[in-house]
Protein backbone atom coordinates (compact mmCIF):
# COMPACT_ATOMS: atom_id res chain seq x y z
CA UNK A 1 0.00 0.00 0.00
CA UNK A 2 2.83 2.19 1.20
CA UNK A 3 4.77 1.31 -2.20
CA UNK A 4 1.59 2.03 -4.22
CA UNK A 5 1.35 5.34 -3.07
CA UNK A 6 5.26 6.04 -3.19
CA UNK A 7 4.23 4.82 -7.19
CA UNK A 8 1.57 7.41 -7.09
CA UNK A 9 3.88 10.23 -5.77
CA UNK A 10 6.30 9.95 -8.15
CA UNK A 11 4.59 9.91 -11.43
CA UNK A 12 3.04 13.12 -10.48
CA UNK A 13 6.00 14.90 -9.70
CA UNK A 14 7.80 13.18 -12.97
CA UNK A 15 4.12 14.69 -14.73
CA UNK A 16 4.84 17.86 -12.95
CA UNK A 17 8.55 17.88 -14.09
CA UNK A 18 7.83 17.18 -17.64
CA UNK A 19 5.00 19.75 -17.75
CA UNK A 20 7.49 22.53 -16.59
CA UNK A 21 10.38 21.39 -19.07
CA UNK A 22 7.32 21.42 -21.58
CA UNK A 23 6.47 25.22 -21.10
CA UNK A 24 9.64 26.71 -20.73
CA UNK A 25 10.44 28.97 -23.29
CA UNK A 26 11.80 27.61 -26.45
CA UNK A 27 13.56 30.15 -28.31
CA UNK A 28 13.92 28.98 -32.55
CA UNK A 29 16.32 31.65 -33.71
CA UNK A 30 14.85 33.88 -36.70
CA UNK A 31 16.57 33.35 -39.97
CA UNK A 32 17.02 36.35 -41.29
CA UNK A 33 17.99 37.81 -37.87
CA UNK A 34 18.72 35.39 -35.19
CA UNK A 35 18.66 38.21 -32.31
CA UNK A 36 15.20 37.69 -32.52
CA UNK A 37 12.61 34.70 -32.00
CA UNK A 38 11.64 33.07 -35.39
CA UNK A 39 7.83 33.65 -35.62
CA UNK A 40 6.55 30.35 -34.67
CA UNK A 41 2.98 29.63 -33.92
CA UNK A 42 3.19 26.49 -31.35
CA UNK A 43 3.51 28.45 -28.35
CA UNK A 44 6.84 28.22 -27.69
CA UNK A 45 6.90 30.73 -24.42
CA UNK A 46 8.83 33.58 -26.37
CA UNK A 47 9.04 36.99 -27.58
CA UNK A 48 11.16 39.41 -29.33
CA UNK A 49 12.01 42.69 -30.76
CA UNK A 50 14.09 45.36 -31.10
CA UNK A 51 14.38 48.70 -29.07
CA UNK A 52 16.18 51.00 -30.71
CA UNK A 53 18.13 48.60 -32.20
CA UNK A 54 18.94 46.81 -28.55
CA UNK A 55 17.34 43.60 -28.26
CA UNK A 56 14.56 43.26 -26.57
CA UNK A 57 13.59 38.93 -25.43
CA UNK A 58 10.92 36.88 -23.46
CA UNK A 59 11.79 33.46 -22.64
CA UNK A 60 9.40 32.00 -19.91
CA UNK A 61 11.43 29.76 -17.71
CA UNK A 62 9.93 27.70 -14.58
CA UNK A 63 11.55 27.25 -11.52
CA UNK A 64 10.27 25.21 -8.40
CA UNK A 65 9.35 28.57 -6.68
CA UNK A 66 8.83 31.43 -9.71
CA UNK A 67 7.89 31.45 -13.44
CA UNK A 68 10.10 33.86 -14.97
CA UNK A 69 8.93 36.20 -17.83
CA UNK A 70 5.22 34.83 -17.43
CA UNK A 71 3.21 37.50 -19.53
CA UNK A 72 0.38 38.39 -18.05
CA UNK A 73 -3.26 39.18 -19.73
CA UNK A 74 -6.27 40.72 -17.44
CA UNK A 75 -9.51 41.60 -18.99
CA UNK A 76 -11.76 44.71 -17.66
CA UNK A 77 -15.42 43.56 -18.34
CA UNK A 78 -16.85 46.71 -17.28
CA UNK A 79 -14.58 49.21 -19.37
CA UNK A 80 -14.50 46.67 -22.28
CA UNK A 81 -10.74 46.64 -21.99
CA UNK A 82 -8.18 44.16 -22.45
CA UNK A 83 -4.25 44.03 -20.96
CA UNK A 84 -1.46 42.38 -22.21
CA UNK A 85 1.66 42.17 -20.45
CA UNK A 86 4.81 40.62 -22.16
CA UNK A 87 7.75 40.50 -19.96
CA UNK A 88 11.56 40.01 -20.70
CA UNK A 89 14.89 42.11 -20.80
CA UNK A 90 16.71 44.89 -22.59
CA UNK A 91 20.93 44.17 -22.23
CA UNK A 92 20.55 41.98 -19.12
CA UNK A 93 17.40 44.63 -17.63
CA UNK A 94 14.06 43.98 -16.79
CA UNK A 95 11.58 45.27 -18.71
CA UNK A 96 8.18 44.39 -20.38
CA UNK A 97 5.91 45.63 -23.44
CA UNK A 98 2.47 46.03 -22.73
CA UNK A 99 -0.70 46.69 -24.51
CA UNK A 100 -4.10 48.26 -23.62
CA UNK A 101 -6.81 47.82 -25.78
CA UNK A 102 -10.05 48.18 -25.78
CA UNK A 103 -13.26 47.03 -27.57
CA UNK A 104 -12.71 43.49 -28.02
CA UNK A 105 -15.38 41.99 -25.58
CA UNK A 106 -13.03 39.55 -23.96
CA UNK A 107 -14.80 38.49 -20.88
CA UNK A 108 -13.24 35.25 -20.21
CA UNK A 109 -10.17 33.37 -21.34
CA UNK A 110 -11.80 31.45 -24.40
CA UNK A 111 -12.95 34.75 -25.98
CA UNK A 112 -9.50 35.21 -26.67
CA UNK A 113 -9.98 33.20 -29.75
CA UNK A 114 -11.81 36.24 -31.52
CA UNK A 115 -8.78 37.94 -31.80
CA UNK A 116 -7.51 35.86 -34.35
CA UNK A 117 -6.45 37.51 -37.24
CA UNK A 118 -7.21 40.83 -35.65
CA UNK A 119 -4.78 43.74 -37.12
CA UNK A 120 -4.98 46.17 -33.99
CA UNK A 121 -3.91 49.72 -34.83
CA UNK A 122 -2.91 51.21 -31.93
CA UNK A 123 -3.39 54.96 -32.09
CA UNK A 124 -2.24 56.40 -28.31
CA UNK A 125 -6.24 56.61 -27.69
CA UNK A 126 -7.83 53.39 -27.47
CA UNK A 127 -5.39 51.28 -28.01
CA UNK A 128 -1.92 51.90 -26.86
CA UNK A 129 1.53 50.50 -26.48
CA UNK A 130 4.17 50.49 -24.12
CA UNK A 131 7.70 49.96 -22.98
CA UNK A 132 8.29 50.07 -19.36
CA UNK A 133 12.11 49.82 -17.74
CA UNK A 134 11.09 51.25 -14.97
CA UNK A 135 8.09 52.21 -13.04
CA UNK A 136 6.67 55.06 -12.51
CA UNK A 137 3.38 57.51 -11.63
CA UNK A 138 3.75 58.62 -15.65
CA UNK A 139 5.09 55.26 -17.16
CA UNK A 140 1.15 55.65 -18.69
CA UNK A 141 1.64 59.19 -19.92
CA UNK A 142 3.39 58.55 -23.22
CA UNK A 143 1.15 56.48 -25.34
CA UNK A 144 2.84 54.31 -28.23
CA UNK A 145 1.40 54.25 -31.86
CA UNK A 146 1.76 51.23 -34.29
CA UNK A 147 0.10 48.01 -34.27
CA UNK A 148 -0.19 44.68 -32.95
CA UNK A 149 -1.48 41.77 -34.88
CA UNK A 150 -3.02 38.44 -33.33
CA UNK A 151 -2.01 36.53 -36.46
CA UNK A 152 -2.97 33.01 -34.46
CA UNK A 153 -5.26 32.54 -31.93
CA UNK A 154 -5.78 28.36 -30.79
CA UNK A 155 -6.90 26.42 -28.11
CA UNK A 156 -4.77 23.74 -27.05
CA UNK A 157 -6.34 21.33 -24.34
CA UNK A 158 -3.72 19.81 -21.99
CA UNK A 159 -4.93 17.07 -20.11
CA UNK A 160 -2.93 17.20 -17.47
CA UNK A 161 -3.85 19.05 -14.05
CA UNK A 162 -3.16 18.26 -10.45
CA UNK A 163 -6.74 18.25 -9.75
CA UNK A 164 -7.51 15.98 -12.52
CA UNK A 165 -9.18 18.41 -14.57
CA UNK A 166 -9.25 19.16 -18.31
CA UNK A 167 -7.24 22.60 -18.14
CA UNK A 168 -7.61 25.12 -21.57
CA UNK A 169 -4.77 26.82 -22.48
CA UNK A 170 -4.64 29.49 -25.77
CA UNK A 171 -1.48 29.73 -27.81
CA UNK A 172 -1.76 33.51 -29.14
CA UNK A 173 1.03 34.20 -31.64
CA UNK A 174 1.64 37.33 -33.28
CA UNK A 175 3.75 40.58 -34.30
CA UNK A 176 3.69 44.28 -33.11
CA UNK A 177 5.89 47.26 -33.23
CA UNK A 178 5.42 51.11 -32.51
CA UNK A 179 6.64 53.91 -31.20
CA UNK A 180 6.64 56.36 -28.31
CA UNK A 181 8.39 59.25 -26.94
CA UNK A 182 9.94 58.27 -23.20
CA UNK A 183 9.85 61.18 -19.93
CA UNK A 184 12.95 63.44 -21.25
CA UNK A 185 11.00 63.51 -25.16
CA UNK A 186 13.16 61.10 -26.96
CA UNK A 187 11.96 58.51 -29.27
CA UNK A 188 12.05 54.85 -28.54
CA UNK A 189 11.28 52.50 -31.30
CA UNK A 190 10.21 49.29 -30.76
CA UNK A 191 10.57 47.05 -33.49
CA UNK A 192 10.32 43.76 -35.33
CA UNK A 193 8.16 42.42 -32.35
CA UNK A 194 6.83 38.86 -32.44
CA UNK A 195 5.62 36.32 -29.58
CA UNK A 196 4.42 32.68 -29.19
CA UNK A 197 2.70 32.22 -25.54
CA UNK A 198 0.99 29.67 -23.78
CA UNK A 199 -2.20 31.47 -21.57
CA UNK A 200 -4.16 29.61 -19.01
CA UNK A 201 -6.03 30.25 -16.17
CA UNK A 202 -2.55 31.20 -14.15
CA UNK A 203 -1.78 34.15 -15.95
CA UNK A 204 -5.01 34.92 -17.37
CA UNK A 205 -7.22 37.45 -15.22
CA UNK A 206 -10.76 39.10 -15.29
CA UNK A 207 -10.95 42.11 -13.20
CA UNK B 1 -0.25 19.48 -46.93
CA UNK B 2 -0.46 17.83 -49.94
CA UNK B 3 1.82 19.92 -51.85
CA UNK B 4 4.47 19.45 -48.85
CA UNK B 5 4.09 15.53 -49.59
CA UNK B 6 4.35 15.78 -52.81
CA UNK B 7 7.51 17.29 -52.74
CA UNK B 8 9.45 15.04 -50.40
CA UNK B 9 7.99 12.44 -53.20
CA UNK B 10 9.93 14.41 -55.63
CA UNK B 11 12.45 14.48 -53.53
CA UNK B 12 13.00 11.22 -52.76
CA UNK B 13 12.40 9.83 -56.16
CA UNK B 14 14.92 12.21 -57.64
CA UNK B 15 18.12 10.78 -54.86
CA UNK B 16 16.38 6.85 -56.24
CA UNK B 17 16.76 7.63 -59.60
CA UNK B 18 20.16 8.76 -59.46
CA UNK B 19 21.26 6.37 -56.59
CA UNK B 20 19.86 3.31 -59.63
CA UNK B 21 21.24 5.33 -62.40
CA UNK B 22 24.80 5.76 -60.67
CA UNK B 23 24.58 1.85 -59.53
CA UNK B 24 23.31 1.08 -63.19
CA UNK B 25 26.30 2.77 -64.74
CA UNK B 26 28.72 0.82 -62.24
CA UNK B 27 27.39 -2.65 -62.62
CA UNK B 28 27.58 -2.13 -66.52
CA UNK B 29 31.41 -2.01 -66.73
CA UNK B 30 33.28 -4.46 -65.26
CA UNK B 31 35.41 -3.04 -62.11
CA UNK B 32 37.70 -0.63 -63.65
CA UNK B 33 37.13 1.45 -60.73
CA UNK B 34 39.39 4.24 -58.81
CA UNK B 35 37.77 4.07 -54.72
CA UNK B 36 39.19 6.60 -52.92
CA UNK B 37 38.91 8.21 -49.30
CA UNK B 38 38.05 12.17 -49.76
CA UNK B 39 38.24 14.82 -46.94
CA UNK B 40 39.08 18.68 -46.93
CA UNK B 41 37.78 21.62 -45.73
CA UNK B 42 35.75 23.95 -47.17
CA UNK B 43 35.15 27.75 -47.23
CA UNK B 44 30.87 28.48 -47.41
CA UNK B 45 28.78 30.81 -47.61
CA UNK B 46 24.71 32.03 -48.33
CA UNK B 47 23.23 33.59 -51.94
CA UNK B 48 20.28 35.78 -50.18
CA UNK B 49 18.03 37.85 -52.22
CA UNK B 50 16.54 39.38 -48.59
CA UNK B 51 19.67 41.31 -46.90
CA UNK B 52 21.09 39.32 -44.22
CA UNK B 53 22.86 41.74 -41.73
CA UNK B 54 26.70 40.83 -41.20
CA UNK B 55 26.79 37.99 -43.21
CA UNK B 56 30.38 35.73 -43.48
CA UNK B 57 31.17 32.65 -44.92
CA UNK B 58 32.54 29.90 -42.08
CA UNK B 59 34.82 26.91 -42.40
CA UNK B 60 33.88 23.89 -42.42
CA UNK B 61 34.48 19.97 -43.59
CA UNK B 62 33.83 17.24 -45.59
CA UNK B 63 34.75 13.46 -46.27
CA UNK B 64 33.39 10.69 -47.43
CA UNK B 65 34.05 8.02 -50.22
CA UNK B 66 34.14 8.40 -54.01
CA UNK B 67 33.87 6.25 -57.08
CA UNK B 68 35.37 7.10 -60.30
CA UNK B 69 34.45 4.66 -63.57
CA UNK B 70 35.47 4.81 -66.90
CA UNK B 71 32.18 3.78 -68.98
CA UNK B 72 33.23 4.59 -72.08
CA UNK B 73 36.25 2.46 -73.95
CA UNK B 74 37.03 4.80 -76.66
CA UNK B 75 37.17 7.81 -74.70
CA UNK B 76 39.68 6.87 -71.74
CA UNK B 77 40.16 10.51 -70.47
CA UNK B 78 36.23 10.76 -69.58
CA UNK B 79 35.39 9.11 -66.36
CA UNK B 80 32.31 9.49 -63.83
CA UNK B 81 32.39 9.96 -60.23
CA UNK B 82 30.03 9.65 -57.69
CA UNK B 83 30.95 10.08 -54.54
CA UNK B 84 28.45 10.09 -51.03
CA UNK B 85 30.20 12.16 -48.57
CA UNK B 86 29.38 14.30 -45.26
CA UNK B 87 29.73 17.90 -46.14
CA UNK B 88 29.42 21.40 -43.75
CA UNK B 89 28.03 24.33 -45.08
CA UNK B 90 26.58 27.29 -43.86
CA UNK B 91 27.20 31.00 -42.68
CA UNK B 92 27.36 33.29 -39.78
CA UNK B 93 25.90 36.64 -39.07
CA UNK B 94 28.18 38.94 -36.50
CA UNK B 95 25.98 41.00 -34.25
CA UNK B 96 27.10 41.65 -30.39
CA UNK B 97 27.76 38.28 -30.72
CA UNK B 98 28.65 35.68 -33.11
CA UNK B 99 25.43 33.46 -34.60
CA UNK B 100 26.63 30.76 -36.62
CA UNK B 101 24.26 28.81 -39.26
CA UNK B 102 26.00 25.47 -39.71
CA UNK B 103 23.96 22.85 -41.96
CA UNK B 104 25.37 18.88 -42.29
CA UNK B 105 24.69 17.53 -45.77
CA UNK B 106 24.83 14.06 -46.90
CA UNK B 107 25.72 15.03 -50.35
CA UNK B 108 25.97 12.43 -53.87
CA UNK B 109 27.72 14.18 -56.34
CA UNK B 110 27.65 12.98 -59.66
CA UNK B 111 30.36 14.36 -61.67
CA UNK B 112 31.78 13.63 -65.64
CA UNK B 113 35.25 14.22 -64.94
CA UNK B 114 37.56 15.20 -68.51
CA UNK B 115 41.24 14.17 -67.97
CA UNK B 116 43.53 17.08 -69.38
CA UNK B 117 46.28 15.12 -68.99
CA UNK B 118 48.15 12.54 -66.44
CA UNK B 119 48.17 15.44 -63.41
CA UNK B 120 45.03 17.60 -64.42
CA UNK B 121 41.44 16.54 -64.79
CA UNK B 122 38.20 18.95 -64.59
CA UNK B 123 35.07 18.15 -63.22
CA UNK B 124 31.18 19.63 -63.87
CA UNK B 125 28.18 17.90 -62.57
CA UNK B 126 25.65 18.21 -60.22
CA UNK B 127 25.18 17.13 -56.14
CA UNK B 128 22.01 16.16 -54.98
CA UNK B 129 21.75 16.91 -50.72
CA UNK B 130 19.83 15.77 -48.30
CA UNK B 131 20.08 18.23 -44.78
CA UNK B 132 20.96 15.47 -41.85
CA UNK B 133 21.62 18.09 -38.76
CA UNK B 134 22.16 22.14 -38.06
CA UNK B 135 23.27 23.73 -35.18
CA UNK B 136 19.94 25.49 -34.87
CA UNK B 137 17.13 25.15 -32.67
CA UNK B 138 14.20 23.46 -34.57
CA UNK B 139 16.74 23.57 -38.01
CA UNK B 140 15.32 20.79 -39.62
CA UNK B 141 11.85 22.17 -39.19
CA UNK B 142 12.98 25.58 -40.25
CA UNK B 143 15.50 24.99 -43.54
CA UNK B 144 14.93 22.63 -46.39
CA UNK B 145 15.95 19.62 -46.30
CA UNK B 146 16.85 18.87 -49.72
CA UNK B 147 19.73 20.51 -51.91
CA UNK B 148 20.96 20.51 -55.40
CA UNK B 149 23.74 22.16 -56.54
CA UNK B 150 26.08 22.57 -59.79
CA UNK B 151 29.64 21.29 -59.22
CA UNK B 152 32.45 22.72 -61.34
CA UNK B 153 35.74 21.13 -60.02
CA UNK B 154 39.84 20.52 -60.57
CA UNK B 155 41.62 17.41 -59.44
CA UNK B 156 45.43 17.77 -59.24
CA UNK B 157 47.88 14.81 -59.61
CA UNK B 158 44.93 12.71 -60.08
CA UNK B 159 47.30 9.94 -61.99
CA UNK B 160 48.81 9.16 -58.08
CA UNK B 161 47.67 7.85 -55.10
CA UNK B 162 47.23 10.67 -53.54
CA UNK B 163 45.74 13.67 -55.10
CA UNK B 164 44.22 16.92 -54.21
CA UNK B 165 40.81 18.65 -54.84
CA UNK B 166 39.07 21.84 -55.26
CA UNK B 167 35.56 22.24 -56.10
CA UNK B 168 32.80 24.85 -56.37
CA UNK B 169 28.79 24.02 -55.48
CA UNK B 170 26.55 26.47 -56.11
CA UNK B 171 23.55 25.67 -54.71
CA UNK B 172 20.10 26.00 -57.12
CA UNK B 173 17.29 25.27 -54.53
CA UNK B 174 16.29 27.93 -51.60
CA UNK B 175 16.86 26.69 -48.21
CA UNK B 176 14.17 28.54 -46.34
CA UNK B 177 10.91 29.17 -47.22
CA UNK B 178 9.70 32.10 -44.29
CA UNK B 179 7.77 35.05 -44.40
CA UNK B 180 9.04 38.56 -45.39
CA UNK B 181 7.78 40.76 -41.69
CA UNK B 182 8.54 44.57 -42.18
CA UNK B 183 8.99 46.64 -38.73
CA UNK B 184 5.86 47.03 -37.48
CA UNK B 185 4.98 43.29 -38.06
CA UNK B 186 2.88 43.45 -41.33
CA UNK B 187 3.63 40.05 -42.81
CA UNK B 188 4.78 41.34 -46.37
CA UNK B 189 5.78 38.29 -48.85
CA UNK B 190 6.60 34.54 -48.60
CA UNK B 191 10.23 34.11 -49.00
CA UNK B 192 11.91 31.19 -50.57
CA UNK B 193 15.74 32.37 -50.33
CA UNK B 194 18.97 31.22 -48.99
CA UNK B 195 21.52 29.44 -51.55
CA UNK B 196 24.32 27.62 -50.76
CA UNK B 197 27.44 28.78 -52.15
CA UNK B 198 30.73 26.61 -50.95
CA UNK B 199 34.11 26.19 -52.16
CA UNK B 200 36.05 22.65 -51.20
CA UNK B 201 39.40 22.08 -50.95
CA UNK B 202 40.44 18.85 -50.16
CA UNK B 203 42.50 15.26 -50.85
CA UNK B 204 42.10 12.26 -52.13
CA UNK B 205 43.47 8.99 -51.20
CA UNK B 206 42.90 5.56 -54.04
CA UNK B 207 42.60 2.39 -51.73
CA UNK B 208 41.38 0.51 -54.86
CA UNK B 209 42.63 1.69 -57.80
CA UNK B 210 42.64 -0.57 -61.13
CA UNK B 211 43.83 2.47 -63.36
CA UNK B 212 43.15 2.92 -66.49
CA UNK B 213 46.08 3.86 -68.45
CA UNK B 214 45.24 5.95 -71.87
CA UNK B 215 45.41 4.49 -74.99
CA UNK B 216 47.85 6.04 -77.34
Amino acid sequence: MKKSGFRNNSKILVILFLILIACDGLFVPDPIDPRVPKYTEEGNNVAGAFINGKVWESIVSFGFLAVQNEPFIAAWHDSDSLLLRFNGNTAGESSSIEFHLTGLKISEINDLTTLEGQKIQLNGIENSGYYIENYTPSTYDNKGVGQIYFRHVSVKNSNVSVEGQISKTIIISGTFGFSMNDSSGNTIKVSSGRFDYRINENNFQIE
Amino acid sequence: MNKQKIKIKNQRLVIQAAVIISLILVCHEKPKAQIAFIAGGNYSNIRSNISLENKEPIIGYNFGLSLQYYPFKKFQNISILNEMELIQKGYQQNFEENHSFRFDYLSLPILINYSLSTQVSIQAGVELSKLISTNIEQGLRTYNDFDTGLALGVSYFSGKRISCYSRLSYGLLPMLDYYEIDELGNFKNKIHDLKNITLTIGMKINFYNEKIRFQK
